[in-house]
């Protein structure tokens, strides 16, 4: 049950609802302030999923080929009971716009066969992934580099066709490409998605220099300034929400440290 | 039965009294099954110096499997038939084996010898015939020719069912200078023999062979080993040698073949799925994986046998690098969310039974009875009728489904009606566990004999969760087992490219000595089969070396279709700073396994505690609070470490470590004694609070104290007084 994503509708920047930060809605349960009972749940720092799924009442409205099958109860089946409006939400592992195309049935929670019933409250609530893995909206995420690159122009026009292909060849990325015409060397389209900086490159160059100092033909590196994010939610935020409050989590505590470090300063300046 | 010990006064005969049934533990599916198939040869070989009864004989091919036996003591004694290897468990029919005489002399067999029913024991057979005999019965002989060929026609007849198709038709021809077996033509229809299919190349049909006609058939393995001419039979399946749990191995054509066999041992002690039944089973003990999962990387037979349905293992991705120093020396490092979102959780189901009436017998009679409820005392005026002997446990005395116990903490509670006495049943285990089940024995109240006796016997079952902890063991399917060594934050592991993190990492030491490259086709196979959504087929031989394809390219290509390196390497980039690691790192999803042995059930700690009567020092035992022994070798190193004063600490001050008296001048430590008050110095205050020792020995009884404590290992003094016991005495001499 912990590890099903849970949705919170809130406004994104532009004012369009989106799957968000859920820190918008509620209060972490750890540092909740609000609640007064020791048991610890109030509505600023949790919520209740109600879920009651009686197998012959859903026979009774269907047809008689559905009591010789067993009913699934999946997270669609969990109503928020303290948050109405849809602000919170059970979902599955796609985005909303792919679950139609998907036929997403939910996360499936138990099956159940002929006079089963199934009732029970829930409460979620809200900490962070540090504490338990169900709290990461993340499934995967990853990053590169954008590639900062240069082509020698001068020094490769002296290169003859044949050591132009063998640089083709030698990057396992396959990023260069010698153009039929003109018998240039380029960087193939969307190459910067390629790259993984290997040093096949420069090996290859390397032989193919007269003198070890000579300029590189070709070089790729890391850049420091441009980065490419991937990210896959596990369905509770949407993705670029996901980036978007991380960034708003560091830039909250880099301004944290700054004032304790500038608080710090001054406390040995005076 | 039960015990499987054989009970008779004569002995029967027989080398051994215990053992003849082994019970079969459900402690995975494996175990049970394999507990089907073992034989073993007998205690008395064990003790036996000579290797020769443990050797995989040509007779056993395709019987025994030459993998699946334990290593080190019963290896080669204890050994488990191979799949499709039966047992001849019922007679043949009577009327089937009666017409094989006549058949036989059909056939051209001159009948001779008092066995057949055709002889009448006068005629005798040319020396250069050779017998023929059923069942060990002589029926007649033929010259050798002959007899080659009545063997080739009784297997023609044997697929055809004119004879029995169990039946063995053992041909020995004669070697040279009269080496080898006794020559002849031994026809077999008794119970007790191993049989098993193989291919009838002439008719193409199977034909059931036994041990005792193999060595001298000409039987080929793969397709490419059939000679014209002289091979007669072929093997269905190149895999039929392997036991069902050998052969679940993947790829184990690849490994070296010990590895396959520690395979077998572990995949015998894998916590996975016993049974379906756990609400209605009460087995003692059950180990219980919870998320199991159906492996990537699976053999022809895990499908035939259905092995999904009792799932052992949980497939991960692998990352193979030497990372953080944690996976040191056979150790992985698990990652933390991995763990969060369910990886190696299981669970152990204890179940306990109480019977009353057997505690009643021992604590010396009494009516005994469950229930929660305390005798109204005499002058109360009815407001404590009600009141609990234990609050946590129900009115009728028993715990309640989905309760947590911990140690000491009532699990039942019951009165004894003859003396109005109460009593609780406590949770004695140090692990917290969750009541499962609550089960009534016995009969329904009111049935019967007519009056109700109360509830008298109980069952429980406790559920104990065991989710990974530092120390628990995993192991992959190919014998390579390693202990959880840190969970590591999943931040912090390296990710690949597509920002796939490990869920294990392991080190790539584990690789080199060991040869295990079938681990490394599974990370391969498992890898492109995740990521194309399907499973892949790991049955061993399928590849073969001059084959048009090796295993390697096979999956590689599928990798290299994904968009992932063909070799299966990918870079990945360090979790902690963000940078590309220089190598490519093989990274892959492996089927892993979660083995029985956990921390929990292992860990010793002790400060003080228990002690030997004898010797005063500390008694073994983990249930007993006990020590663990610094044996010599533990000595030794403590000693060439220079760290005497550890080794003093361990062997002294933690052991026996005991003051006694020694006297400076005859050297004893018995002889010392505290000294006696006379009746005139007792109470006097010159002598109170002073011990004094003095020596009993003749030669000083009567000069001056020279006694002095001394502190020495109790064991020491033991070892005097025994000596004493001897006549001999144990001088020792002080230093200041």
């Amino acid at each position: 049950m912990g590890l099903i994503p849970i949705r919170c509708i809130v406004p994104n920047d532009s004012g369009a609802d989106c799957a968000g930060d859920c820190q918008e809605l509620f209060s972490s349960h750890l540092t909740c302030t609000a609640c007064d009972d020791a048991a610890g749940t109030c509505h600023k720092c949790s919520f209740e999923f109600r879920c009651r799924v009686d197998f012959d009442e859903l026979a009774a409205t269907n047809t008689e080929e559905f009591k010789t099958t067993n009913h699934i109860v999946t997270s669609k089946d969990l109503e928020c009971t303290s948050h109405t409006g849809g602000q919170v939400q059970a979902c599955s592992f796609l985005h909303e716009r792919e679950e139609v195309d998907a036929h997403d049935k939910g996360v499936t929670i138990v099956k159940m066969a002929k006079g089963q019933k199934l009732e029970f409250t829930c409460v979620g609530r809200m900490g962070i992934a540090k504490e338990h893995a169900k709290w990461s909206p993340v499934a995967v995420c990853a990053y590169r580099f954008w590639p900062e690159t240069y082509l020698n122009h001068a020094a490769l026009a002296a290169l003859p066709v044949k050591d132009k292909q063998a640089l083709v060849d030698a990057c396992p990325d396959r990023i260069l490409k010698l153009d039929d015409v003109t018998g240039e060397l380029g960087f193939v389209e969307g190459f910067e998605y390629l790259c993984t900086y290997t040093e096949d490159l420069d090996f290859a160059q390397r032989a193919l220099k007269k003198r070890p100092e000579d300029d590189d033909f070709v070089r790729v590196a890391q850049g420091d300034s441009k980065f490419i994010f991937e990210v896959e939610s596990s369905g509770a935020m949407d993705a670029d929400q996901i980036v978007l409050s991380a960034l708003k989590v560091l830039g909250r505590k880099l301004g944290e440290l700054q004032t304790h470090v500038t608080a710090i300063a001054n406390e040995l300046a005076n | 039965m039960a015990s499987g010990n054989v009970v008779s006064s004569s002995g029967l005969d027989l080398m051994q009294v215990s053992g003849y049934t082994i019970v079969a533990e459900r402690l995975n599916f494996l175990r049970y099954i394999s507990h089907y198939r073992s034989v073993h040869r007998g205690q008395f070989f064990m003790t036996m110096k000579t290797t020769t009864v443990r050797k995989l004989l040509p007779d056993s091919w395709g019987f025994l499997c030459p993998v699946h036996t334990p290593d080190g003591g019963p290896c080669g004694l204890l050994n488990h038939m191979a799949v499709m290897c039966e047992t001849q468990c019922a007679p043949l029919p009577a009327a089937a084996v009666a017409k094989l005489d006549s058949q036989l002399v059909a056939l051209g067999v001159i009948p001779a010898g008092a066995g057949g029913s055709y002889a009448d024991g006068a005629e005798a057979l040319p020396y250069n015939y050779l017998t023929v005999c059923v069942d060990g019965r002589v029926v007649g002989g033929c010259s050798v020719s002959e007899c080659k060929r009545i063997a080739a026609d009784l297997r023609v007849m044997k697929v055809n069912h004119e004879i029995p198709p169990t039946t063995e038709v053992a041909f020995f021809p004669p070697m040279p200078n009269g080496s080898g077996p006794f020559p002849g033509l031994f026809l077999s229809t008794g119970m007790s023999r191993t049989i098993r299919p193989v291919k009838h190349i002439e008719s193409g049909k199977v034909e059931y062979i036994g041990p005792m006609e193999q060595p001298f058939m000409d039987i080929a393995c793969l397709p490419d080993d059939v000679r014209a001419g002289v091979t007669t039979h072929q093997e269905l399946d190149a895999t039929n040698m392997l036991s069902l749990i050998a052969s679940m191995t993947p790829f184990s054509d690849y490994n070296q073949s010990p590895r396959n066999m520690y395979q077998c041992q572990m995949g015998k002690q894998t916590m996975g799925t016993p049974a379906h039944a756990l609400p209605h089973r009460t087995d003692n003990k059950m180990y219980r994986i919870q998320n199991p999962q159906a492996p990537i990387v699976q053999t022809q037979r895990h499908g035939e046998y259905n092995m999904d349905d009792y799932p052992n293992g949980c497939n991960a991705v692998v990352a193979v690098l030497s990372y953080t120093g944690f996976d040191m020396e056979d150790a992985m490092i698990l990652n933390k969310s991995s763990y969060e979102r369910g990886f190696g959780h299981a669970s152990v189901y204890k179940t306990k039974t109480v019977d009353l009436k057997e505690e009643a017998s021992h604590s010396g009679g009494g009516k005994f009875r469950f229930s929660n409820v305390k005798k109204p005392k005499p002058d109360a005026d009815g407001d404590g009728e009600n009141e609990l002997i234990a609050d946590t446990i129900g009115v009728d005395g028993l715990p309640q489904v989905g309760q947590w116990v911990s140690e000491g903490d009532p699990l039942y509670t019951y009165v004894d009606d003859l003396t109005g006495k109460e009593k609780i049943g406590r949770h004695k285990e140090m692990e917290k566990a969750c009541v499962q089940h609550v089960r009534l024995l016995g009969p329904e109240p009111g049935a019967g004999k007519g009056k109700d006796e109360g509830l008298e016997r109980l069952s429980v079952t406790l559920r104990i969760p065991r989710n990974p902890v530092i120390g628990d063991k995993f192991s992959s399917r190919h014998g390579q087992k390693g202990v959880m060594s840190i969970l590591w934050p999943s931040v912090d592991m390296p990710f690949s490219e597509s920002g796939i993190s490990p869920d294990i990492i392991i080190n790539p030491h584990a690789f080199p000595s060991r040869m295990t490259i079938g681990m490394l086709i599974e990370s391969m196979a498992g890898k492109s089969g995740a990521l194309h959504g399907k499973f892949q087929d790991a049955t061993p031989f399928q590849f073969h070396e001059n084959g048009d394809k090796l295993a390697v390219d096979h999956f590689g290509e599928q990798l290299q279709e994904a968009g992932y390196s063909y070799y299966g390497s990918e870079p990945l980039y360090s979790g902690v700073s963000g940078q590309c690691m220089h190598a490519d790192l093989y990274i892959g999803v492996v089927l892993y396994q979660r083995l029985r042995h956990m921390v929990s059930d292992k860990y010793q700690v002790r400060a003080t505690g228990a002690v030997n009567q004898l010797t005063r020092q500390p008694i073994k035992g983990r249930k007993k609070g006990g020590g663990i022994r610094l044996g010599e070798m533990e000595r030794d190193a403590l000693l060439s470490h220079g760290t005497a004063f550890l080794l003093h600490d361990r062997l002294m001050n933690c052991s026996d470590k005991h003051i006694g008296y020694c006297c400076g001048r005859c050297g004893g430590v018995l002889s010392p004694q505290t000294k006696r008050e006379t009746t005139l110095s007792a109470g006097t205050s010159s002598s109170r609070m002073k011990l004094v020792m003095t020596c009993i020995e003749v030669g000083c009884r009567d000069l001056p104290e020279m006694v002095e404590p001394v502190a020495l290992p109790y064991v020491f003094k033991y070892l005097s007084f025994e000596l004493a016991g001897m006549g001999i005495k144990m001088q020792v001499e002080l230093k200041q």
